[in-house]
């Protein structure tokens, strides 16, 4: 069982100087999002909807970072965000998707089975680009709009505004409204979305008022749960390389679990 | 809780529930990665001490500790959260 493209796309490393700290991951909120200065600035533009499960054009969503607590503890002063890049390979799929016509079937076909071959499907989208340049008029520069070369990117965060849990301090969670770089805003596939929050309707996330409509599943004890994060000794460096660790539900406590000997938050 | 055999950098990773209902699959954010549990050196008692791995170090239970999405969803709706991502009202 895979997990969905949303969920690796969404996956960030969190750095200080020291080095990477931690995991995060971007969480997809709709309405206005949250400028570099901490204004709301609505935007227009394509954005994945939650709705259909398509791109449309319309004001883009809200982002944020979602880590544990004593990782955002790490990076107080400037947090350095690792992420990969939607350029190239993204982009040469949504392009692809726009002139489906003229790339023909075959092709496509050959780079989708390719597509996990960096090298290869570098050459598929090249020699398509170069095709589609010479024999259809797309402009010069079109190829240049497919180069994967650099698809991890960094930027910085100077003082975050972390926001933790309002009542229990315990609570090792941390949420950082951002700006993401254009490179990193989503065509296609979009980041975790609230709609994948359990047991409560998306709506109630920003209306706490509203009741969900139908009443929620909880999750059950042995159900098969994917843990999506950073392998400390192999962090990517052309890309980050996240790994997939599968498990299953070990136990939902009613209370807080007491301490079972030692307990290790990574950082 | 999950069992797992968590690693160090692990720490707010999501934790994604897979439901099978056959014709479909769906995925849940159910919360986020926070640590896991060592067994404790102190703790073991003679009969479990003669299947331990060795006497030096202790030993990854294989159980990792997850924050709710409950409480992730209880930070987002702060009045501050909320107040920024509300649009602002159109000007007469």
């Amino acid at each position: 069982m895979s997990i969905p493209d949303s969920v690796a796309n969404s996956i960030v490393y969190l750095a200080d100087a020291a080095g990477v700290r931690g995991t995060g991951f971007i969480l997809e909120l709709p309405y206005g999002r949250v400028a570099k200065d901490g204004r709301l600035e609505p935007r227009s533009g394509k954005h994945y909807s939650f709705e259909t499960g398509g791109t449309v054009r319309s004001r883009s969503p809200y982002f944020c970072i979602v880590t544990a607590r004593h990782v955002a503890e790490c990076v107080m002063d400037t947090v350095v965000i690792h992420a990969n890049s939607w350029e190239g390979l993204h982009r040469f799929e949504a392009e692809c998707a726009r002139f489906e016509e003229l790339v023909s079937r075959p092709t496509w076909a050959s780079f989708a089975s390719n597509r996990e071959d960096n090298e290869r499907a570098n050459q598929i989208m090249r020699e398509t680009a170069k095709r589609l340049r010479n024999e259809h008029g797309f402009p010069d520069k079109w190829e240049e709009m497919f180069d994967v070369t650099e698809r991890k990117i960094e930027f910085a965060i100077d003082s975050p505004q972390w926001h933790f849990h309002p009542s229990d301090e315990a609570v090792d969670l941390a949420v950082l409204p951002f700006d993401p770089p254009q490179e990193l805003e989503p065509e296609d596939h979009g980041f975790i979305a609230p709609s994948m929050l359990p047991r409560i309707h998306s709506d109630a996330v920003f209306r706490p008022e509203s009741r969900p409509k139908k009443r929620p599943r909880n999750p059950l004890l042995g159900e098969t749960v994917h843990v999506v994060g950073l392998l400390s000794f192999c962090p990517g460096d052309d890309r980050i390389l996240p790994i997939v660790r599968t498990g299953n539900i070990a136990l939902i406590p009613d209370d807080r679990i007491p301490p079972i000997g030692a307990m290790h938050g990574y950082s | 809780m999950i069992e797992i055999r968590s690693i160090g950098g692990l720490s707010g990773s999501p934790v994604i529930l897979t439901i099978d209902f056959g014709d479909r699959t769906r995925h849940s954010l159910i919360g986020v990665c926070s640590g896991h549990y060592d067994l404790p050196l102190a703790q073991r008692d003679d009969a479990n001490h003669a299947h331990s791995f060795d006497d030096g170090t202790a030993v990854n239970m294989g159980l990792a500790y997850v924050q709710p999405a409950r409480e992730l969803i209880e930070i987002l709706n702060t009045d501050t959260l909320i107040q920024m991502r509300t649009p602002p009202k159109p000007s007469a």
